[in-house]
């Protein structure tokens, strides 16, 4: 598998986390936000929103990359198993779990799946705010 | 992006401080959406006992590494995992990814500085 993230990686090849700065890229924006808007915590979630957005496609393509090992393309087909619990709502039924879905199907999982995405990072950004807010983050 | 538009009307400085952090948190996140992706194709075919290619251990490091500074997280992954079907390794690994991008944007994690101490 050869990724983006293998080939601008760290020195080699190793994972390690990057940046050891205890801030976050949202207690990052909320700096820069005191000191050049008025309301700082406002300016830092709509960019942090933002960013986000662009992460919504590394999302869509993360299932084809988790079960197939490849990128996500138009001719890629979602396995069943990502309709059943605790996925989906189907119970789970081993023998029909690698089946794959038509077009539609896909498309209507993959959509589910970034949705959840989209509802827990809303949630987490949410709750930074408040923290932030209250001033007890 | 209505984001780019509006950052036009920022100081240089501001721009090139947000297109740091824009280029970072991609980075962070691309290397975590590898990682998890890559345990869970492993995992899920490791199950299915179709293939024969040994896991990359700088990955699995990393993930549990991860874990260890969110045993929250690591809780629900592993009462996942030992459920033993396909979807719930998929639901793992897929849950285990979405937290690390909150946690790598939104909230303050501990990380290892230059001599390999957490910190918070």
């Amino acid at each position: 598998m050869v990724k983006e993230a293998d080939e601008e990686g760290s020195p080699g090849g190793h994972y390690k986390i990057k940046n050891p700065t205890s801030t976050t890229v949202f207690d990052q924006l909320v700096e820069i936000g005191f000191k050049h808007k008025a309301d700082g915590i406002a300016w830092a979630k709509a960019e942090m929103e933002g960013m986000f957005k662009h992460c919504l496609r590394a999302v869509r393509n993360w299932p084809s990359w988790a079960y197939d090992d490849q990128k996500m393309n138009l001719s890629w087909r979602a396995p069943m198993l990502l309709l059943m619990e605790p996925v989906g709502r189907e119970a789970f039924d081993h023998g029909r779990a690698m089946e794959r879905m038509d077009e539609a199907g896909t498309s209507k999982v993959i959509d589910s799946l970034a949705d959840y995405a989209v509802r827990r990072l809303r949630e987490r950004l949410e709750l930074a705010v408040r923290g932030r807010i209250s001033g007890s983050s | 992006m209505s984001n780019s538009r509006k950052r036009d009307d920022l100081q240089p400085v501001v721009r090139g401080a947000l297109k740091a952090l824009d280029e970072d948190l991609r980075q962070l996140l691309l290397t975590y959406g590898d990682t998890t992706s890559h345990l869970c194709y492993f995992s899920l075919h490791d199950k299915l006992g179709d293939v024969d290619v040994k896991v990359d251990e700088n990955r699995v490091n990393l993930f549990w590494e991860w874990c260890d500074l969110h045993p929250t997280t690591c809780e629900h992954f592993r009462d996942l995992v030992t459920q033993h079907t396909l979807p719930s390794i998929f639901r793992a690994y897929f849950d285990v990814y979405v937290e690390m991008m909150a946690a790598l944007g939104i909230r303050r994690i501990a990380r290892h500085d230059a001599n390999g101490k957490r910190s918070r």
